[in-house]
C-alpha cells in the first residue's frame, strides 16, 4: 500500500526528531526499517498513553482502533478526538524538546 | 558554530511552546509528562545508540541540530494538517510492503505520485456509502477496542482469575458479550497451547534422564540379563529409543502386552469356571483338590512335629488322603478329566498371571521413569 508523500515526510521527519540521524545516514536497509517502526511505535504509544491518561480510557481506545485498522475517519467521527490528538502531540514534541 | 546554533534553535523552541498546552499539561499532569519523558528519554538512548554504531559517524552537534530541526518540522506538519496527524497513528504494517520493496535510499518514500492514499484501494463504494460505510466501520473498531481495553482490565480482576477456572460458567453470563466469549476461548485455547508446550518439555527432559538412567544400567556387569520393560534389557531399550526417537513404542507395547495378560487371565478364569460348573467334574476336582491340599499339608506337618501322638494321626490323615486319591485315579474318567484339568487350566493360568505380572512390572517401571505428572 502506497504511503502518502505528506505521511512519508512525516514519518522522515518524526525518526531524525528523536534519533538526530537522518534515514539516509543509516546504511542498513534492513536497519533503517527497524528503526522506523521503533520510532513510529514509540510516538504511537506516547499519543495514546498521553489521551488516556488525560481524557479516559475510551478516547486511547478510539486511536488503538485507528492504530490497528488505519481507519482514516476517525477523527470524523469524533471530532473532539482530533483536539485532544493534537494536545497529546504537543506533549509529545514538549517532552521531545525537554530530552535536549 | 554548531554550539550557538544549538542554543539559538533551543531557545527558539521554547519560544515556539504553546502556553496553553504548557499550562494545562505541566499544571495538571506533571507527573504524567515525568513518566513519559523518563519512558521516552531511555528508549530514544537506546536506539541512538544503536544508530551511533551502525550508521554513519556524527558529532552529537549535528545530532542535536538535525533533531531541534526534525521537531520543528514534525511539528509544523502534524498541527498544520490533521489528516497527516490522524495518518501518523495508523499502523505501519498496513504499509509494510511499500516500505520492504523500497529503494536503498529512501525506506518510507513509496509513492510520490500519490498525495493521499492510505485508503484501501480496493474500497469502491458509491460517495454516499463511502461517507456512510466508514463511521459505521470506525464505530465497529472503536468498539471493538473498547471491548479489548474492557477485556484487559477484565483479565487482571480477581472475579476473572477465579472463573477461569470454570469458563463454562463464564459463557453463560449474559454481561459478556459474545465478542468476550470468543476472545476467552482464543485465550484458553493459547493457555491450552502453553499447557502442551509445557508438558512436551517436561516429557522432553524425563526422556533425557531416562536414557542417562539406562545408559547407566547398561553400564552394569549383569545389564543383559535384568529385564527392565517387556522382557527387553537397558541396552535394547536405549537402541528402540534412539531408532524411533522417543518412548511411544515402548509404551504402546507394554500397553498392549498388559491388556493381552489381562484377557489372558479373564478368559482362562471363564473358562475355568464353565469346566467347574459341570456337577460331576466339579466334584470329582474339588475332592482331588482338597486330598491333594490335606496330603500335601499332612505330609509336611508330619516331618515338624514332635508330638508322637499328633504323628500317629497325621499317619492316618496321609494315608487315608492316599488311599481316596488312588480311588479316584480309578474312577471313571478322572485321569481325563484331571489332565484337562491341570493342562487348560492349572498351567496356563500360572503363565498368564506370571505374564501379567511382567506387564504389571513393567507399567510401573514405566510410571516411575516416564510418567509425565
Amino acid at each position: 500500500m502506497a504511503v502518502s508523500k505528506n505521511l512519508e515526510e512525516f514519518i522522515k521527519n518524526l525518526v531524525t526528531a528523536i534519533t538526530g540521524y537522518k534515514l539516509e545516514e543509516i546504511s542498513s536497509l534492513e536497519e533503517r526499517k527497524k528503526v522506523i517502526y521503533e520510532c513510529v511505535e514509540l510516538y504511537q504509544n506516547f499519543i495514546i498513553d498521553y489521551v488516556k491518561e488525560t481524557y479516559g480510557p475510551k478516547d486511547a481506545a478510539r486511536l488503538k482502533a485507528n492504530k490497528q485498522f488505519a481507519n482514516q475517519n476517525v477523527f470524523t467521527k469524533f471530532p473532539d478526538l482530533a483536539d485532544k490528538t493534537q494536545d497529546a502531540f504537543k506533549a509529545f514534541i514538549q517532552t521531545l524538546k525537554a530530552q535536549k | 558554530m554548531n554550539s550557538k546554533l544549538v542554543e539559538k534553535m533551543k531557545q527558539k523552541n521554547k519560544m515556539a511552546e504553546n502556553p496553553e498546552v504548557t499550562q494545562s499539561v505541566s499544571k495538571d499532569k506533571p507527573n504524567l509528562l515525568k513518566q513519559l519523558g523518563q519512558w521516552i528519554g531511555n528508549k530514544v538512548a537506546s536506539i541512538r545508540e544503536r544508530i551511533s554504531n551502525i550508521g554513519k559517524p556524527k558529532s552529537v552537534e549535528m545530532i542535536e541540530i538535525d533533531s531541534l530541526r526534525a521537531i520543528d518540522d514534525v511539528e509544523r506538519q502534524a498541527l498544520n494538517d490533521k489528516s497527516t496527524l490522524e495518518s501518523s497513528l495508523t499502523s505501519l504494517t498496513k504499509y509494510e510492503d511499500g516500505v520492504a520493496s523500497n529503494s536503498e535510499t529512501s525506506p518510507v518514500q513509496i509513492d510520490n505520485s500519490h498525495e493521499t492514499t492510505v485508503e484501501p484501494i480496493e474500497d469502491t463504494a458509491s460517495p454516499n456509502e463511502e461517507a456512510a460505510k466508514p463511521d459505521v466501520k470506525a464505530e465497529l473498531q472503536a468498539k471493538e477496542a473498547e471491548n479489548r481495553a474492557g477485556l484487559e482490565s477484565l483479565r487482571d480482576s480477581p472475579k476473572y482469575q477465579a472463573s477461569m477456572s470454570n469458563p463454562e460458567l463464564l459463557r453463560q453470563n449474559p454481561q459478556i458479550s459474545a465478542w468476550q466469549a470468543e476472545m476467552l476461548r482464543e485465550l484458553n485455547e493459547k493457555e491450552s497451547q502453553r499447557q502442551t508446550q509445557m508438558k512436551e518439555e517436561k516429557a522432553a527432559k524425563k526422556l533425557e534422564a531416562f536414557k542417562v538412567y539406562l545408559s547407566d544400567l547398561a553400564k552394569q556387569p549383569n545389564s543383559d540379563s535384568e529385564k527392565l520393560i517387556n522382557g527387553k534389557t537397558a541396552s535394547e531399550l536405549l537402541e528402540i529409543i534412539n531408532t524411533t526417537g522417543g518412548v511411544e513404542s515402548i509404551i504402546a507395547d507394554n500397553k498392549q502386552q498388559l491388556s493381552l495378560a489381562e484377557i489372558e487371565v479373564s478368559n482362562i478364569k471363564i473358562n475355568l469356571k464353565n469346566f467347574m460348573s459341570n456337577t460331576k467334574t466339579n466334584k470329582l476336582i474339588s475332592e482331588y483338590i482338597s486330598l491333594t491340599k490335606t496330603l500335601e499339608k499332612g505330609l509336611k506337618d508330619y516331618r515338624t512335629t514332635q508330638n508322637q501322638k499328633e504323628s500317629t494321626r497325621l499317619y492316618y490323615v496321609i494315608n487315608d488322603a492316599r488311599g481316596k486319591l488312588q480311588d479316584l485315579n480309578e474312577g471313571d474318567k478322572f485321569d481325563e478329566n484331571i489332565g484337562i484339568y491341570e493342562r487348560n487350566f492349572v498351567q496356563k493360568l500360572a503363565k498368564a498371571e506370571e505374564g501379567l505380572q511382567a506387564a504389571q512390572k513393567s507399567q510401573d517401571f514405566i510410571n516411575t521413569h516416564l510418567s509425565s505428572n
